[in-house]
């Protein structure tokens, strides 16, 4: 199996507690078992379902035939199976069949299909995505046409976004809707980089797209949210609604999930819903661009742990060399695991994915909180620590993941290298993470040049009292070393933050990846300190297999306190100097 | 129609299981309902409607109680846990299920053709002999009409066709249909469906006649055979020759 499950039991149940959701009314029909055994069962899924055809997917990439999107028949298999057992309505309301899961165990659930075959799996989570911004934003019209056709997972989803000369840029796309005198609108223009925007897997698809009315303010407040389902409804059935497919993409990694070229209305005879308010667009769209964030962040981690996973097993079994103080050339060679270098490997890898799935269940819980404690107050300040570490889940987690599954071919040395072996394949499916749903470039700036000092600063200061509070709890339990560390970077966080604000917009944002990555490491050390601080309590009365997985706990967080940790120190020195060193260079220097 | 499924709880087929002192260690292992039981709970909602008239019976320690959830989540209609530590031979269980049998009045009972961890094929046998009922084995298909049962059963060079009336014991093998994935509506569902326990008292057994006195797992080394490359022809034949009678791949 790609993912540790025992890891996932411990990061959903020991650290984050997902039976205290047990006595909010949205979960209440739930229990701890059923919990259990939902993710059993998707962990069984995973591995019976989507790991079986993720090389062959990946080998025999979709097709354009005749004008439509051809994926393999294992996909479309798995997807069904998918369907057939409730997955695509595992979270959704009651009132639309569905089973109100929380969101952490649901995205605990796709870490798992994530793992095992982001390329497969991610058809059922763009159209969950997509079904949720339906239920926020649509009239009760149209979440009826398709919302519950979405979430029966008969009808698919996608966002569309970018434009071939658009892409982070959303203020400049083209696309254009024309008022119909029926109160729909005609829609024309092209989209890039979509997900899913074709196949011949579901009954119809649903597309989600920005466009501008005519009276359209200039830049992003002037976009608007439509509903484009390639088969629009009539009262004879599903019709085209003339949306084409201009093209696939061919990718890197990711491959069972298809990209594509659309266009729209090039017969003059694509109709499209509004979605809310005209101009709203962007803001309503950002709701599933906030959960997809989180999403890409856990599938980048859940990736780093599948390269950790495979590349363990192999440094298992894999024989090779004598340890340094055996000089015996006829003596059995040791398995590489035994090599220090291959455990510095490893450890890294435990202590960066391991430390990105933390964070990105950790957010997942908030997501729950926000939108479930009985507690006003609460429920809002989980908003704003879920506003500040968007994009660090989201950017921390798919960048330090992906280093994660470079040790991992490293540890296979020469075999790494090949694709007999999964960690090239995880490296490759892993590496569009931290280009989509918003650029971690993107994502740095957004954290520093909106989030921290957002709604004066509340994110920073609630991050603040929970780090603290942790802190003492840690200290309680004996982990002095480890709380001290965190505690330090933590002044240095605040130090930094203090310092940048005071700059000019240039110099400040000028070196945000180096923020981002300033505040993420802080923000991991800190889930590393509660795994470290649960791993403590529960080790006196752990069975032998518990027991040394707790101390694996243990030492992978001062791995990462030692060898990662002190890199805050650093980066807060450079980005304290206000460097302009990026700023400033030109160019034709270049 | 009553048709009731002998289950167990065995390894997953990829746990590494140990020994220590002469006895399998569990702990720490996964453990999975025997997929040659998951085809006779297949099959029972097969030919109920909806699982109504299923149950599923389990002798076995506490933590069976996971695989006997899994056949309630798969729509099984209610379950018998029989909860012991003592492990009990093929003749003593069959007596013990004869028992239930006789209480349930199942018209069916489907049972695992083969058990995954021990390999013993001798349950389904057994219990049609206490029962006197008839006995088809690795059934492979199966239709029902009325009470005339048509079973397409392996042989070793192939197949063959019976026919028996009901009541009847049929044991399962690979083929006999694909096992549905519990929904997540049904593993919510089978929270609230009865389990009821019992234990090895009621049914008037208090020990077994066969005791395991020692387990070991088989140990399978590799064989290593260097093939000299110098005629190459030699080498390509003598690979050939491995791969069809070591390896048996070919």
């Amino acid at each position: 199996m790609s993912l540790n499950q025992r890891d996932m039991q411990f990061q959903v149940f020991e650290v984050l507690d997902a039976a205290s959701l047990l006595n909010r009314e949205r979960f209440k029909d739930h229990s701890s078992v059923t919990f259990e055994d939902i993710l059993e069962m998707s962990f069984e899924f995973a591995k019976r379902q989507l790991e079986p055809h993720h090389r062959l997917s990946d080998t025999l990439e979709p097709q354009m035939i005749d004008g439509t999107a051809r994926v393999l028949p294992e996909v479309k298999a798995a997807l069904y199976a998918m369907r057939d057992a409730g997955f695509f309505a595992a979270a959704a309301d009651e009132e639309y069949g569905g089973l109100q899961l929380p969101n952490l165990v649901w995205n605990a659930c796709q870490a798992a299909f994530m793992a095992s075959n982001p390329g497969t799996s991610s058809y059922a989570f763009l159209t969950v995505g997509a079904a949720n911004l339906i239920r926020s934003f649509g009239t009760d019209a149209q979440k009826e046409t398709y919302l519950r056709p979405m979430l029966e997972g008969r009808w698919f989803g996608t966002m569309c976004l970018s434009e071939p000369h658009a892409g982070s840029s959303l203020t400049d796309i083209h696309a254009r809707a024309t008022p119909n005198a029926d109160g729909t609108y005609a829609l024309s223009g092209r989209k890039m980089w979509i997900s899913g925007g074709d196949q011949d897997i579901s009954e119809n698809i649903v597309h989600l797209v920005l466009a501008k009315l005519p009276d359209a303010p200039a830049g992003v407040k002037g976009i608007s949210l439509f509903i484009v389902p390639k088969h629009r409804v009539t009262a004879s059935g599903l019709e085209p609604n003339d949306v084409a497919l201009a093209g696939l993409n061919h990718k890197l990694g990711a491959r069972g999930t298809t990209n594509a070229l659309l266009s729209f209305g090039e017969r003059g005879d694509c109709v499209a819903e509004l979605v809310g308010a005209p101009h709203q667009g962007l803001a309503q769209m950002f709701q599933m661009m906030n959960e997809a964030r989180i999403g890409v962040g856990l599938g980048g981690a859940a990736l780093g742990c599948a390269g950790y996973v495979s590349s363990l097993e192999y440094a298992r079994e894999r024989e090779q060399g004598r340890l340094p103080t055996n000089k015996d050339p006829s003596s059995p060679q040791v398995n590489i695991i035994q090599h220090s270098d291959v455990k510095r490997m490893l450890l890294a890898q435990k202590a960066l994915s391991e430390g990105a799935f933390a964070l990105c269940l950790y957010a997942s819980r908030l997501v729950d909180d926000h939108g479930t404690h009985p507690d006003a107050t609460v429920r809002g300040e989980a908003g704003a620590l879920l506003d500040l570490l968007t994009p660090v889940v989201k950017a921390w987690s798919t960048h330090y993941s992906l280093e994660a599954n470079v040790l991992a071919i490293q540890v296979l040395g020469g075999y790494g290298y090949t694709r007999e072996y999964a960690p090239e394949l995880y490296y490759r499916d892993n590496r569009i993470n931290p280009i989509h749903e918003g650029t971690n470039g993107i994502q740095s700036l957004d954290l520093l040049g909106r989030k921290v000092a957002q709604n004066g600063g509340i994110g920073m200061t609630l991050l603040t009292r929970e780090i603290d509070g942790d802190i003492k709890a840690a200290r309680a339990a004996g982990l002095n070393d480890l709380s001290d560390a965190l505690e330090a970077a933590v002044s240095v966080a605040h130090s930094t933050t203090r310092t940048l604000m005071g700059a000019s917009p240039d110099v400040m944002l000028a070196n945000s990846w180096h923020y981002l990555e300033l505040l993420g490491h802080t923000v991991i050390a800190w889930q590393w300190l509660n795994a470290a601080r649960v791993a403590t309590l529960k080790l006196p009365t752990a069975s032998s297999d518990d027991a040394a997985f707790y101390k694996g706990k243990l030492h992978a967080a001062t791995y990462f306190t030692r060898f990662e940790l002190p890199k805050v120190a650093l980066w807060g020195k450079l980005l304290g100097s206000l460097d302009t060193t990026t700023l400033t260079m030109q160019e034709n220097w270049f | 129609m009553k048709i009731m499924c002998l289950i167990r709880q065995v390894p997953d087929a990829e746990a590494r299981v140990k020994t220590a002192n002469g006895t399998v260690d569990l702990q720490g292992s996964s453990m999975a309902l025997d997929g040659m039981d998951e085809y006779g709970v297949e099959q029972a909602l097969r030919m109920s409607e909806g699982g109504a008239g299923t149950v599923a019976v389990a002798v076995g320690p506490q933590r069976f109680e996971d695989a006997i959830r899994r056949t309630l989540a798969m729509g099984l209609e209610r379950a018998i846990h029989i909860e012991t530590d003592l492990v009990l031979d093929v003749v003593t269980t069959s007596r013990l299920l004869k028992a239930i049998a006789l209480e349930e009045q199942p018209d069916l009972i489907f049972v695992g053709g083969q058990h995954a961890d021990t390999d013993s094929q001798a349950m389904g046998a057994a219990l049609s002999e206490a029962l006197g009922w008839n006995l088809v084995t690795w059934t492979t298909e199966l239709t029902l009409e009325g009470q005339h049962v048509t079973a397409v059963h392996d042989v070793d060079d192939g197949k063959e066709t019976v026919e028996l009336e009901l009541p009847c014991v049929v044991t399962t093998q690979q083929g006999l249909n694909e096992p549905r994935y519990p929904t997540l509506p049904n593993i919510m569902k089978s929270k609230k469906k009865e389990l009821l326990k019992k234990s090895l008292n009621d049914y008037g057994i208090s020990s077994t006649m066969v005791r395991v006195v020692n387990q070991e797992i088989q140990q399978r080394a590799r064989l290593q055979h260097i093939i000299d490359g110098k005629d190459a022809a030699a080498a390509a034949e003598q690979l050939i020759v491995l791969l069809h009678t070591e390896a048996k791949v070919i």
